[in-house]
């Protein structure tokens, strides 16, 4: 199914926008899940940010009432508010901690910019893969780790520079990916942030 | 007997699996938002995603949790020509994967070879819509597209190979030989006698119904054509009638597996 780009300002898009045409939503969802995701993040993080997050696009999908809210104008900015209201929400009935406490829409809109969604999956997915590399990698694939899992080459690029074959990479590639599922296994229930 | 948590573990493991359906995938994010233990498994395989080169990243997964498209590959990163083929007496198999394992490995989910050189083996390798080609699993989504290496026998090398799935119902999914013209009748394929490993240049689709589906690979001396193989695989694959169409020479090599597509 092709998705159909966002056009609040023409009435037909904003017709089938009202009907729930799933092409068009998930238009929505390709051109404007970034804003949800900084919406949320100033506010939660990890699961509950997704959580937030699934359950915009969820209420968009399933319910009229929510679709019908949205008169044209800035969609990215309605979605915003939705994200924001419904993380805030989120925080108070599940007593989460405050990540971020903006106090003001200035700060709010500041934070939006300079935070990083899920920041701190990054940074613990870098310690994870850096104590992996030490204690858990083989030296016959730490070829295939360094330029995959650290470097991020293609496969293509990794293989090439390696002289290995796509196939004999991905396979190592399989073979580590199972390893680092059993090693974050072992690591993450320490504490580990 | 399971807990609650063990099946808020597993509905976590097959989200980020891209398994889980619409149902499951709401009963699983309200407990989240509610227990500890299990939300911090949910972060976990977040840190684990974010670490795989493979990992989906939370739009791809959320889009498909929420029953979108994936986004598209990256063609660039393609080396494999796919092409779809039409749909001629789809059927599918149990997908038997043979896995190429180097000497002396042992193989994912704990399969060990014996003998590798005397043995030849078919590798299957799945091109998601998103991500890196990967070894094929248990399953795969009805619109992968399946690429194949193959590792011949050193020591009697097979001059032929064929691959195609079966579903439950019968119906037969050809990879190789293409068939794509329902008035031809290809061949399996010629293959080469060296003891390395070849891949097959072309990655297939097929439009592919849930549920069951074996896939076979039939290593033989003797070309055999599709029609045959198919009335072969109607007939459950019986030695005694291979064996007649085999000239008498060795019976040809048949692998089989069950896989599950979602």
């Amino acid at each position: 199914m092709t998705s159909v780009e966002p056009k609040p300002q023409d009435p037909l898009w904003l017709e089938r926008f009202h009907a729930g045409e799933r092409a068009v939503l998930e238009g929505c969802y390709r051109a404007h899940f970034t804003t949800v995701m900084m919406a949320t993040g100033a506010i939660l993080s990890g699961a509950d940010q997704e959580n937030v997050v699934h359950d915009v696009f969820v209420q968009l999908l399933a319910n009229p009432t929510s679709r019908a809210s949205f008169h044209g104008g800035s969609l990215s900015a309605w979605l915003r508010t939705i994200g924001r209201n419904r993380a805030i929400d989120y925080r108070r009935r599940h007593q989460r901690e405050t990540r971020v406490e903006p106090n003001t829409a200035a700060d709010l809109s500041d934070r939006m910019a300079s935070e990083v969604p899920q920041h701190h999956i990054q940074v613990d997915a870098q310690r994870l893969l850096a104590r992996f590399g030490k204690d858990g990698v083989p030296q016959k694939w730490s070829g295939v780790f360094k330029l995959r899992f650290i470097s991020g080459l293609s496969q293509r690029e990794a293989a090439k520079q390696l002289g290995i074959s796509r196939t004999t990479l991905a396979y190592r590639e399989a073979r580590l990916r199972h390893r680092l599922k059993a090693f974050a296994d072992h690591v993450l229930g320490e504490n580990y942030r | 007997m399971t807990t609650l948590h063990d099946d808020i573990v597993a509905l976590v493991n097959k989200h980020f699996a891209g398994q889980l359906g619409a149902r499951a995938e709401q009963k699983m994010r309200a407990h989240i938002a509610t227990c500890d233990a299990c939300r911090r498994h949910y972060n976990d395989l977040l840190v684990v995603e974010a670490a795989d080169p493979q990992g989906r990243g939370t739009e791809a997964r959320l889009a498909r949790s929420l029953g979108f498209s994936p986004v598209a590959v990256d063609a660039a990163d393609s080396w494999w020509r796919a092409w779809i083929a039409p749909g001629v007496a789809l059927s599918l198999a149990a997908a038997a994967l043979l896995l190429l394992l180097p000497r002396g490995e042992v193989a994912e989910k704990g399969f060990a070879v014996r003998g590798a050189a005397e043995q030849a083996f078919v590798s299957a390798f799945v091109l998601p819509a998103t991500g890196a080609t990967a070894l094929l699993g248990d399953s795969l989504a009805s619109d992968e597209r399946l690429a194949f290496a193959y590792q011949n026998s050193s020591r009697a090398p097979w001059k032929f190979l064929a691959i195609f799935a079966q579903a439950d119902g019968g119906e037969i999914f050809w990879y190789y030989p293409a068939w794509t013209d329902a008035a031809q009748n290809p061949r399996s394929i010629a293959i080469t006698g060296s003891g390395s490993r070849t891949e097959l240049q072309e990655a297939i689709g097929h439009r592919l119904p849930g549920g069951r589906l074996t896939l076979f690979s039939v290593f033989s001396d003797t070309a055999f054509s599709v029609r045959q193989l198919e009335a072969f695989a109607a007939g459950g694959l019986q030695p005694g009638s291979i064996a007649a169409a085999s000239n008498n020479g060795r019976p040809p090599q048949i692998r089989r597996r069950a896989l599950r597509v979602d």
